[in-house]
């Protein structure tokens, strides 16, 4: 075993097949204790393994984790990188690699130390309570088929977004069954109106004419709703009807249903 | 594929909810089986596919913090509230030692027992220990050790709490103890228990032994 002259910034060490170390820079004699001059002495136990799996298959360049003894610390992850040469002696490199974890690590702590505080019955409950505000959305927008040519849809309550993204799942489906002439979304019910609300009615609408030949006509629009809506422009692509009952009155009158 | 080798490929992807709906789907198991049975076998896949070059310790991170997710709620699921006599117990794993997911199993299972339990986690020096041990009085002390480099601090710990002025009972755990005769390490023998199983029955014979009985 002797020293060689190279000053690489990282332990270099050239070890036999047998895991014997030939040769040596300082920076490996400075970090590892190589005084037994074998690969195994600076091998964690857990990582044996690994180092035999390499050398049986000696022909193959790899890098690979493995856990070491350093001067400093009992055990310390490196990546090793082993190239063999002609005479099947293995040349390694020795890259410190627990600093690169360190983030990670620190993350997964926060993590465990959230876990420790969180009220899974509490976690629980919120995951039911989500649930249940699905459901009410679903049934917030029922599709109601009334003719062959008209279907209905009143929404209810407070106009969210997700409210919007759960009645446009189960309205597009209906649609996709049945040619409807007049789609027909009544907002006589809707109560507080959020921006992200009316952008998922303008969302909602132009799906529903892209998918339809028909046309949309929207009910109920109070002033308070008219306003809301305004910045979508949506008169250029639905009409609008103050009441069903209005609707339905001037489809009497013109078709004699 | 075994359920063990399917919780793996789930924890290393880190899907938090993917990995919650497979292990509900096991809600007619008890915790202690689908601890020794499904989230163990898991566990031991991965660190294997780390010997093999699968996967890096980075992965093996990522998987453990999944793994503790799906640990708190199951844990949380069966707890019981215990009553202010409920016989105590404190898990700790030992300075340097940082594999608690198989000592946090334990504790769960004594909390499902009706204990209370203090876990202090992984990587608890000696001292911290015993202070803890003076403070809250434990009938018993839960140890983990997984890496053989930090056997020989287990004599530390078995002396420190030797002195303590109420003896606990102390339990060692974690992956050594199906390789070595751990008890051979200490002058002070600690109460192997070599699987999660073990745990069950190690309480079902406090309880039945009754407490005073099996303190002493």
């Amino acid at each position: 075993m002797r020293l060689i002259d190279l000053h690489l910034p990282i332990p270099y060490i050239l070890a036999n097949k047998n895991g014997e170390i030939i040769s040596y820079t300082s920076k490996a004699d400075e970090v590892f204790d190589l005084s037994e001059g074998t690969i195994k002495s600076i091998v964690d136990e857990g990582s044996i393994s690994k180092f035999e799996r390499v050398a049986a298959i000696p022909e193959k360049s790899m890098r690979f984790e493995a856990n070491l003894k350093t001067r400093s610390i009992p055990i310390a992850l490196f990546d090793i990188h082993i190239s063999w040469d002609f005479q099947g002696n293995a040349s390694m490199q020795f890259l410190y690699k627990d600093d690169d974890n360190e983030p990670l690590m620190e993350k997964l702590q926060a993590l465990q130390n959230r876990l420790a505080k969180t009220d899974f019955e509490l976690y629980e409950q919120k995951e039911t309570l989500e649930q249940t505000l699905q459901r009410l959305d679903e049934l917030s927008g029922p599709f109601i088929s009334l003719t062959k040519e008209i279907c209905y849809i009143p929404l209810f309550g407070d106009m969210t977004g997700d409210k919007f993204t759960t009645i446009m799942e189960q309205t597009l489906a209906r649609l996709s069954d049945h040619d409807y002439r007049w789609i027909l979304i009544d907002l006589t019910a809707v109560a507080k109106v959020y921006n992200e609300g009316t952008s998922g009615l303008e969302v909602l609408i132009k799906s529903i004419l892209l998918m339809t030949g028909g046309e949309v006509r929207l009910i109920g629009i109070n002033p308070r709703l008219a306003k809301a809506l305004q910045p979508y422009q949506l008169r250029n692509v639905v009409h609008t009807e103050q009441s069903l009952q209005s609707f339905l009155q001037s489809v009497i009158n013109n078709h004699a249903i | 594929m075994t359920r063990g080798e399917e919780l793996a490929e789930i924890l290393l992807s880190g899907a938090v909810a993917d990995a919650w709906e497979y292990i509900e789907q096991f809600d007619y198991l008890t915790n202690v089986e689908i601890y020794q049975d499904i989230i163990t076998p898991a566990m031991v896949k991965i660190g294997l596919k780390w010997e093999n070059f699968e996967i890096t310790v980075a992965d093996e991170h990522l998987a453990s913090g999944v793994c503790d997710f799906i640990l708190s709620r199951l844990a949380a699921k069966h707890k019981l509230k215990p009553v202010t006599a409920a016989p105590t117990a404190m898990f700790l794993c030992l300075s340097g030692e940082q594999h608690y997911l198989g000592l946090k199993m334990v504790a769960s299972i004594f909390e499902e027992n009706g204990w209370r339990t203090k876990f202090l986690g992984a990587n608890l020096p000696v001292q911290y220990a015993l202070q803890a041990a003076k403070d809250w009085k434990p009938d018993v002390i839960g140890l983990s050790v997984s890496i053989a480099t930090h056997l020989p601090t287990l004599t530390e710990y078995m002396e420190a709490f030797s002195y303590l002025p109420k003896k606990p009972r102390v339990l060692l755990g974690g992956r050594l103890t199906n390789l070595y005769d751990l008890a051979s390490f200490t002058a002070i023998k600690p109460e192997i228990i070599s699987n999660l199983y073990a745990v069950d029955k190690w309480i079902t014979a406090f309880n039945t032994k009754g407490r005073k009985n099996a303190i002493n």
